[in-house]
């Protein structure tokens, strides 16, 4: 919707201070677009299809604006190859590029590292930063909260189409409050060590987490020989104990009630 | 450059480089039009009053061009941009919708044109002359041409309003009743009562018949090709128009 891609079908969005629904056009002159699926036709050659979007744009020179981008994502060398033959963290590059043509105010960026490797994520990464650093406002739609924590100055979780928590990434994760120590049980084991570790010192919650019970507690490495005493109190015996600082999962699994895991939950910023 | 021009010349540039989306359209006709000379042409020998001392293939020449040019290609190369993204990165771009759908038939047009000199290249191979010489010829090209720009809209507004592959290429099926309820193998005269009465209402018959006229007589008659440039006009205003608001409501 706020692409111009969808009617707004309720409420009111602006991009840019523009009301999406009153003038879409103007939205579109303002913003670039990478959506999740690489949106290339893989018929023409990386250069022509730059130079068409530039034309689009009405870029007064497409020409040396298409060499400037493909140097800025690193195509020099296939520029005259066709797109299909690219692999797909060029094609990712690439389509970064077409949606930067017209330098927009907000660049619009859904899932730009889906299904890249280690190596391609880290150049996307790179040249996100890059953009946001040059005054474009990245609005970044991701299932990898760590891309999240990396890149975004805001974040906000979506679940099932509401926003359920939002701020800086450092605030969020400020706001759990504490450390987080992943206990290992059998979920059977569960109650009983949350009614034990209810006289833990500093506790601040408890939640199940996929590898065990995760404590938030404020002081974790002081912690973990009162929780280890408490558990064998009740005669339980962890497998493991893992201390971390909280990240956007925990803020996420403290929102939702549940870890992402590819599902519709989505982190926004 | 207008966004017209530069989304025709990406549309052209597509339909050089994959020729096997061409390919298979211009395949049929050819070889409808070798199948019917082979079974037919002793039948209607250049003594038959209504080929004017031509052969019968001079008579199919017609229909074969306009089977050719009337393809679903355009079709299943929008409904590919909705599948791969890039539909939805021209939606992005501050463009008229009207640009996307006028590239896709200036593809029509590039691609109708080299169908129609091949078509006539295997005609003239079989015997067949057009009486109105280079006029004629060059009438036939831009008239086939532009029926296929014309028909095109069909399958691109039921490319975007199905979004699905098969359906758009079987699109290419509605074109074959409006083929063959015309007087593609003897003239209207000549049909059966009821095939005569649909033959008169279908657009095609006049299509058909205007080109054979370019084919069979010498001196341009005004009225058939007039009826013929007509009909082309009025189908591609009201077919156009329908893919044109497709893709206005287009969202996924």
């Amino acid at each position: 919707m706020l692409c111009t891609l969808l009617p707004i079908s309720e409420g009111e969005a602006r991009v840019s201070g523009i009301d999406v629904r009153a003038d879409p056009a103007a939205v579109r002159r303002r913003i670039g677009v990478a959506l999740q699926e690489v949106g290339l036709d893989p018929t023409q050659t990386g250069r022509e299809l730059l130079e068409l979007h530039c034309g689009l744009y009405k870029i007064p020179d497409p020409a040396a604006r298409s060499v400037e981008l493909l140097h800025l994502v690193g195509l020099d060398e296939a520029a005259d190859r066709t797109i299909k033959a690219f692999s797909g963290g060029m094609k990712r590059r690439l389509d970064l590029a077409t949606a930067l043509v017209h330098e927009p105010d907000v660049l619009f960026l859904d899932e730009p590292t889906t299904g890249l490797d280690p190596a391609s994520r880290m150049t996307v990464w790179d040249e996100v930063r890059r953009i946001n650093a040059a005054g474009t406002t990245v609005f970044l739609t991701t299932q990898y909260l760590e891309e999240a924590d990396q890149l975004c100055g805001r974040v906000a979780i979506i679940d099932e189409g509401t926003i359920v928590a939002a701020g800086t990434p450092d605030a969020l994760k400020a706001e759990m409050g504490s450390d987080v120590l992943i206990v290992g049980l059998d979920r059977s084991q569960h109650d009983e060590a949350r009614a034990a570790l209810t006289a833990l010192r500093g506790l601040d919650h408890v939640t199940d987490a996929k590898e065990g019970l995760a404590v938030y507690v404020e002081d974790g490495a002081a912690a973990v020989a009162d929780v280890v005493r408490l558990m064998n109190a009740v005669g339980l015996h962890p497998a493991t104990i893992t201390l971390s600082r909280p990240s956007l999962d925990d803020v996420f699994l403290a929102a939702t009630g549940r870890r992402i895991e590819g599902g519709s939950p989505e982190a926004a910023a | 450059m207008s966004e017209t021009l530069l989304l025709a010349r990406r549309a052209v540039r597509e339909v050089w480089r994959i020729p096997a989306a061409t390919i298979p359209a211009l395949f049929i006709p050819v070889f409808f039009l070798v199948v019917n000379l082979g079974q037919v042409n002793r039948i209607f020998p250049t003594s038959t009053p209504f080929l004017h001392h031509q052969h019968y293939v001079a008579f199919q020449i017609p229909v074969s061009l306009v089977f050719a040019v009337s393809s679903a290609t355009s079709g299943l190369a929008m409904v590919t941009d909705i599948d791969i993204g890039y539909l939805d990165k021209l939606l992005a771009a501050p463009i008229r919708r009207t640009a996307i759908v006028w590239g896709r038939l200036a593809a029509d047009l590039a691609r109708g044109v080299a169908v129609s000199i091949i078509v006539l290249g295997v005609g003239f191979a079989f015997g067949a002359r057009v009486k109105s010489g280079v006029v004629g010829v060059l009438l036939l090209i831009v008239l086939s041409a532009l029926w296929g720009v014309a028909y095109a809209g069909i399958a691109i507004a039921i490319a975007l309003r199905t979004k699905n592959v098969q359906t758009t290429n079987a699109s290419f099926l509605i074109f074959f009743p409006l083929l063959f309820l015309t007087p593609n193998f003897v003239p209207l005269e000549l049909l059966a009562g009821p095939l005569k009465a649909i033959a008169r209402i279908n657009p095609v018959t006049y299509i058909i018949n205007g080109l054979r006229e370019l084919v069979l007589y010498p001196h341009i008659h005004w009225g058939s090709l007039g009826a013929c440039a007509l009909t082309i006009a009025l189908t591609g205003i009201v077919l156009t128009g329908i893919s044109m608001r497709a893709l206005n409501h287009f969202s996924d």
